[in-house]
């Protein structure tokens, strides 16, 4: 994905482990914020040892743990979290705490597994938390392990993210060394939770997640059929009721249990509330990680902290929750990027809803050519759809096939009308995963917004192909 | 009727129709229920859901949730939703169209189009569903993906990727019913591929049914393609007749040529499945090496064509001569076993009435007298129907090679295991079905009878010393038929009829450990209708009758006297057996016939369809046999090793080619049909011909027809009593004979178990040689099959890594097997299949054949094995035939 624009890797500037946090100053007050703001998913970035487990017990780590253990039954732990109105931060926006207590429900052998298979363009958020602070993650899910009974917990983590792998199995021998993990942990009788990490081959679509499961099984990673679900017997890992949560919703959890629900539930916007770790690209000046309250508008997040546009440019389009969603314009700037603004009309159309993803934004100045930018999306889709479902599979690279086509001035002004028809016929919840509805919904909207632009620079193909016809004789 | 009524169903209403199903019914069945056919291309009801090609959509609301306002319709795949009370279904909404067009548009938009040129054209799913539901014109005008064409997956299936629309059916095949998962989908997306694993052919046994489950023309056969049309294809119902089960198929013929064979589907057979063998094995009768005409002996000792009259008449004389000068008792008569049970009676009645010999028998090698060693006890040989494997909570295989013996049942105790059933796998020499074993119980050749003891004394041991009355219901295992009998808690009669053998003894006489017996034991006691499946080779040997002694009692112990089943061997063994191809009063079975002939004390011998000098188990006495006989006379459908030493040679036609019935291991008669017409004035049935020297000799059978015996012998024989003269139905009719229920103990005495040769005990003596057939050999049947020629193994014989690493022999290597009867070359494998002081090679492999190395004076033959000499000879040609 390298030739990806909008996939590239943070900038310089972007804060990161080790490197000073490059974000601005967190907002002292924001909308809806009660309290003074302040970031906790990312707030050790930039401390040099970040990720060891001194450091971390250092900062407090592992006492929201240990007041679970001490003060809280499993189901305290899971009424503070369904309190807290958390949603899986993976892009799904499934309400934790309804699918904990729905897996605690049914019978052991129960298995968390940790969706941190990242791996869309444009989302490098978990990435960077697992690097800067992986025991915070360990701590969310040893929550989880104890509110929901589970004694075996799985990371799977995207092949290519060798350091997050190597930090994530450094975290979890000294949390054994700690006796944070293995048998009686700290002091709980029967308290056992034992975890491994797994490493994905290189494949988009493991992020979705019956196909992670299917792929840590040691099959081929294609999504499953629901029902059953994964927290239902016979739907989850090896067949057993299963959690399966993202890197950024597990680290909310310690914080939710150490603060309590009503903070959490403070934090930003009401409907889908909390810290949210923004994940900024494209055209802006200071792209990288802003942790913010969920809520915050789009024109706040390009101007106000990631330092406006390059070279002034105007807004052209945006995709709000990274390549997978239908694309905004430089006339939504106001919209408030949460999980319940954006599935909700009007951002909710016959595609299904616009989407937020998993807040990877990108933005795309208007120096950016339409056509160019379609085919990197169809592009990406096309490599990624496993091929199960016949839509998907034959649909996304059809659509490629197009782009490519009208990108090469052959295209025809009908070519828009069948890439319109072709997007719905894949979207629309007519494949067995997302993805589908993943790679309609981009060419879908940008054909509904961007129209004019796709016929003119058709018109100006068709001519320059007439010339060459000419000049050729 | 509502839902209410009846709990385990709920009701739905399909395009306006009210279906009431069993709940957990899939939308698509239900629809199928109503008559309602929605199209399909993944979804297929013997697989697992896959839910991948999203042809079935249709319009689906569900039920609302109490309290709310009903959902609107949204489409669904029917194939993946199942049925709920208040569901309503449009299976022909907008929506749905839509969808299914749509899926039809993405799918040709790669796939070549290519009908014309394409086998499944005429009958291919694909086609179909395009016509029916796809869009007049496609709107595609990219390049289409090119792909692997004419890629050879196997000797026996092609693949055409382009063709492939990827819905999975071959590769869940592959991984769910046989379990041999050589196939899978490698890289992703539009670029996904079917390809075997690490690029090596396949080499499962049950490939052919994915080329009838592809569909789109993806996957072809090599034997077929480009070879037919369908709609040029006459067809005839038959049945397989390479083996027992007796697998329903279709003879797909073009100009009096077998031009293909498909499974026909009996659930109670073979549900839809072929074996490799069932499905390609079809060119024999159409082979070069056919017999077309009868052979006679000459003056100059060489065979030549004769007329049939000629053949019927010199046989009648021939006969007439034995039978006056030596009496009757003087003519042997081996066969049945491979033939049409019509063949069968009528062999039957021309050896009772016409030669009036009490030497007949069916079972090549056997050493008993009676062919079913359980009718003492009242029971029938097999007493079970396959479909019972379903219901079991426990199943023994004793001394049986299921997989190669029996591969399409392997099939249903696979499905068996899923559904349950624990399998305890008792050979001595590790089979396929060791993978699903529970108990695998590795005991030394021959020790069968120690090994039955050994159980029966773990019973014992475990059954209180003095209660009496029955015992309360085991915990099931397994799932819970209705009907299990209470068992039998009074064991006394047991332990004196097992004489002083503990668990102990038995397991040092057997080999088995006395905790495996025990545990063995103990999972069979604790299974709800446990079966026990015995080789076919166990009742026809010396010890059979205390095998079936040992086996009554077993089941009796478990309280299921019904459990006993013995398996059998050819198409028809049973039929044969049913139609009293048996020696009668004070005639000798089939093997003492030979050893007799052998001896120049039988001076005819008659063999139906049976090349006893590749089959007998002693090839030295059977040539010995046929050199000494003063006539022999053989149906044969080729010039095999037998044949050519014969005096008189009628040539016979085969089981394609006949109308009549076949009865299957579980006695399930079955009507075939011909699916070839043979000529008659070259080939004629074995029972015409029969019939014909019959009425030479003057006893007429009478026969014109073969409807003509199938009516009599159904009237006539005690097994199809049960039939009472009706019409045999489309799925076959389980045939039993209504047995006496036997006076006396109730529980069978047997004999002490002696401790066989010790196999381990002296090695610098040799190796004891097991032997029996796998499915795919050198035979005359197969050999006429190229691609299923290919795929039969090198000869080769099995040996232990710690008798090879003491005898110096690595894998691979060609070795000399010796025994004072001769010796054979043959590749040695080395494994852990065989136990140490064991060796295996199969009979059915190689010439010369492994009975070249067999004394049928000595029970148990050890072997000698030592490096080959130098390059040797070209191994003995294989023109000749079985």
């Amino acid at each position: 994905m390298a030739e990806q624009k909008p996939s590239e890797t943070p900038r310089p500037g972007t804060p990161g482990p080790g490197a000073p946090a490059g974000s601005p100053p967190a907002p002292k007050t924001g909308p809806g914020q009660p309290v003074p703001w302040e970031p906790v998913l990312t707030a050790a970035f930039g401390r040099p040892s970040s990720h060891e487990i001194g450091d971390y017990l250092s900062r407090g780590g592992y006492e929201a743990l240990r007041k679970a253990l001490r003060e809280m039954t499993p189901a305290d732990v899971i009424k503070v979290v369904t309190d807290s109105k958390l949603v899986g931060r993976g892009g799904a926006g499934f309400p934790t705490g309804v699918k904990w207590s729905g897996t605690a429900r049914n019978p052991a052998p129960r298995y968390l597994v940790v969706n941190a298979d990242e791996s869309e363009p444009g989302t490098f958020g978990n990435r960077y938390c697992m690097d800067a602070d992986p025991h915070m993650l360990l701590e969310g899910m040893l929550i989880c392990c104890y509110a929901v009974g589970i004694e075996q917990a799985y990371i799977y983590i995207r092949g290519e993210n060798l350091r997050g792998y190597e930090r994530l199995e450094q975290a979890i021998r000294q949390a054994y060394e700690r006796g944070f993990l293995g048998r009686d942990i700290l002091g709980k009788r029967g308290f056992n939770v034992d975890m491994a990490v797994t490493r994905g081959a290189g494949a988009y679509i493991c992020g979705e997640e019956t196909a992670l499961m299917e792929s840590l099984e040691g099959r081929r990673g294609q999504p499953r059929i629901r029902p059953p679900f994964p927290i239902d017997v016979g739907g989850g890992l090896f067949g057993r009721p299963t959690v399966v949560n993202n890197v950024e919703t597990l680290m909310n959890v310690p914080h939710i249990i150490l603060r309590g629900a009503e903070w959490f539930a403070s934090v930003g916007n009401p409907g889908s509330p909390g810290p949210k770790v923004y994940c900024i690209s494209g055209h802006v000046n200071q792209p990288g990680i802003y942790e913010l309250p969920m809520g915050v508008t789009l024109r706040d997040l390009i101007f106000k902290y990631a330092g406006g546009m390059q070279r002034d440019q105007k807004v052209k389009a945006v995709s709000p929750g990274a390549l997978a969603c239908q694309l905004l314009t430089g006339d939504d700037l106001d919209v408030t990027m949460d999980t319940a603004t954006l599935t909700r009309p009007p951002y909710f159309n016959k595609m299904g809803p616009v989407g937020f993803g998993a807040g990877g934004i990108i933005v795309y100045g208007d120096e950016v050519n339409m056509v160019d930018l379609m085919v990197q999306i169809s592009g990406f889709f096309a490599r990624e759809s496993c091929g199960k479902c016949v839509p998907c599979r034959e649909g996304t690279h059809w659509m490629l096939d197009m782009w490519r086509r009208i990108q090469a001035g052959r295209g025809t002004l009908e070519d828009l009308d069948v890439l319109e028809d072709v997007a719905t016929r894949i979207g629309g919840r007519k494949t067995l995963c997302a993805l589908g509805d993943f790679a309609a919904g981009p060419v879908w909207s940008a054909i509904q917004r961007f129209r004019p632009e796709f016929e003119a620079y058709i018109r100006q193909g068709a001519r320059a192909r007439e010339r060459e016809l000419v000049a050729a004789g | 009727m509502t839902a209410t009524d009846r709990p385990n169903t709920v009701t739905l209403t399909i395009d306006g129709q009210e279906v009431t199903v069993p709940a957990g019914t899939l939308v698509v069945e239900a629809a199928r229920m109503a008559g309602i056919d929605v199209p399909v291309f993944c979804y297929h009801p013997k697989l697992s859901l896959a839910g991948a090609c999203r042809m079935c959509m249709c319009e689906i609301q569900l039920p609302a949730p109490p309290g709310q306002q009903p959902r609107p319709p949204a489409p669904m795949t029917a194939c993946t939703t199942r049925a709920m009370n208040g569901m309503v279904v449009n299976t022909m909404g907008p929506a749905a169209l839509t969808a299914r067009e749509a899926v039809i548009e993405f799918l040709l938009i790669n796939h070549p189009l290519d009908c014309p040129v394409c086998d499944a054209g005429g009958e291919c799913p694909l086609q179909d569903n395009s016509h029916a539901w796809g869009p007049k014109e496609s709107r595609f005008r990219e390049e289409k993906r090119l792909a692997r064409k004419g890629a050879m997956l196997s000797p026996l299936v092609v693949l055409d990727q382009e063709r492939c629309i990827v819905c999975y059916r071959c590769t869940r095949f592959m991984a769910e019913i046989p379990g041999e998962a050589e196939l899978d989908f490698f890289q992703r997306g539009y670029r996904s591929e079917l390809r075997t694993i690490d690029d090596q052919p396949m080499q499962s046994r049950f490939q052919g049914n994915i080329i009838e489950l592809c569909p789109c023309g993806a996957l072809t056969s090599e034997t077929y393609r480009f070879k037919a049309r369908p709609h040029d294809l006459d067809h005839a119902d038959s049945v397989c007749a390479h083996c027992p089960v007796g697998c329903n198929l279709i003879l797909d013929s073009r100009t009096n040529v077998i031009a293909r064979v498909r499974g026909r589907q009996n659930e109670a057979v073979n549900e839809i499945w072929l074996c490799d063998k069932g499905r390609f094995g079809h060119h024999y009768p159409s082979g070069e090496e056919r017999l077309v005409q009868p052979l006679i002996r000459g003056e100059d000792g060489a065979l030549r064509g004769a007329s049939w009259p000629e053949a019927v008449g010199s046989a009648a004389v021939r006969l007439r001569q034995i039978k006056e000068q030596y009496g009757a008792q003087a003519i042997g008569v081996i066969g049945g076993r491979n033939l049409t049970n019509e063949d069968c009676y009528a062999l039957s009645r021309f050896a009772r009435e016409v030669l009036e010999t009490p030497n007949v028998d069916h079972r090549i090698g056997a050493r008993v007298a009676p062919a079913n060693p359980l009718a003492p006890y009242g029971l029938n040989a097999f007493n079970s129907t396959y479909t019972d494997a379903e219901q079991a909570g426990a199943i023994l295989l004793l001394g049986t090679d299921v997989y190669e013996e029996m591969p399409v049942f392997w099939l249903r105790l696979r499905k068996a295991v899923k559904l349950g059933a624990r399998l305890i796998v008792a050979n001595p020499r590790a089979t396929e079905a060791d993978r699903l074993a529970y108990h695998r119980l590795r005991y030394r050749p021959g020790s069968e009878m120690a090994l039955l003891q050994g159980l029966l004394a773990a019973l014992v041991e475990d059954a209180p010393a003095s209660s009496t009355g029955e015992a309360a219901a085991p915990e099931a295992v397994g799932p819970a038929p209705a009907g299990t009998l209470a068992r039998p808690r009074d064991l006394s009669g047991l332990r004196q009829a097992l004489g002083g053998v503990t668990v102990e003894s038995a397991a040092g006489a057997c080999g088995v450990t006395a905790e495996t017996l025990r545990a063995a034991a103990a999972t069979l006691a604790g299974a709800r209708q446990p079966l026990i499946y015995a080789g076919a080779r166990l009742a026809i040997r010396g010890d059979a009758a205390g095998i079936a002694a040992a086996l009554v009692n077993l089941a009796t112990a478990l309280g299921h006297r019904q459990a006993v089943n013995f398996f059998t061997e050819g198409a028809n063994g049973r039929g044969a057996e049913y139609a009293l191809l048996v020696p009668d009063e004070g005639g000798l079975p089939a093997g003492e016939i030979i050893a007799q002939a052998a001896e120049g004390k039988i001076k005819a011998l008659y063999l139906v369809g049976e090349n006893i000098l590749t089959t007998h188990p002693d090839a030295a006495q059977a040539r010995r046999a046929l050199q000494n006989a003063e006539l022999v006379i053989v149906h044969e459908l080729f010039p095999t090793e037998t044949a050519r030493e014969a005096d008189i040679v009628f040539a016979a036609t085969g089981i394609p080619e006949k109308d009549g019935t076949l009865t299957n291991a579980e006695g399930r008669i079955q009507r075939v049909h011909a699916g070839l017409r043979a000529d008659a004035a070259a080939v004629r049935p074995d029972w015409r011909i029969l019939s014909d020297l019959a009425g030479e000799m003057g006893v007429p059978l009478g026969y014109g027809a073969p409807a003509e015996i199938t009516r009599d012998l159904l009237a006539d024989l005690p097994a199809y009593a049960g039939l009472a003269g009706g019409a045999i139905p489309a799925e076959g009719f389980v045939a039993r004979e209504a047995l006496p229920e036997p006076e006396g103990p109730a529980w069978a005495p047997m004999p002490a178990p002696e401790a066989p040769e010790q196999a381990g005990a002296a090695p610098e003596q040799g190796l004891i040689l097991l032997t029996y057939s796998e499915l795919l050999g050198d035979e005359t049947m197969v050999r006429p099959t190229v691609e299923l020629w290919q795929m039969v193994p090198e000869p080769y014989v099995e040996v232990n890594r710690a008798d090879a690493a003491r005898l110096g022999l690595s894998d691979g290597q060609l070795v000399e097997l010796r025994t004072p009867r001769g010796s054979l070359q043959r590749t040695v494998r080395v494994s852990g299949r065989c136990a140490a002081g064991v060796c295996f090679s199969p009979d059915n492999i190689g010439r010369p054949r492994i009975n070249e190395l067999l004394d049928w004076g000595t029970p148990w033959t050890r072997v000698e094995i030592v490096p080959a000499p130098a390059p040797a000879a070209v191994p003995a040609g294989v023109e000749a035939g079985d």
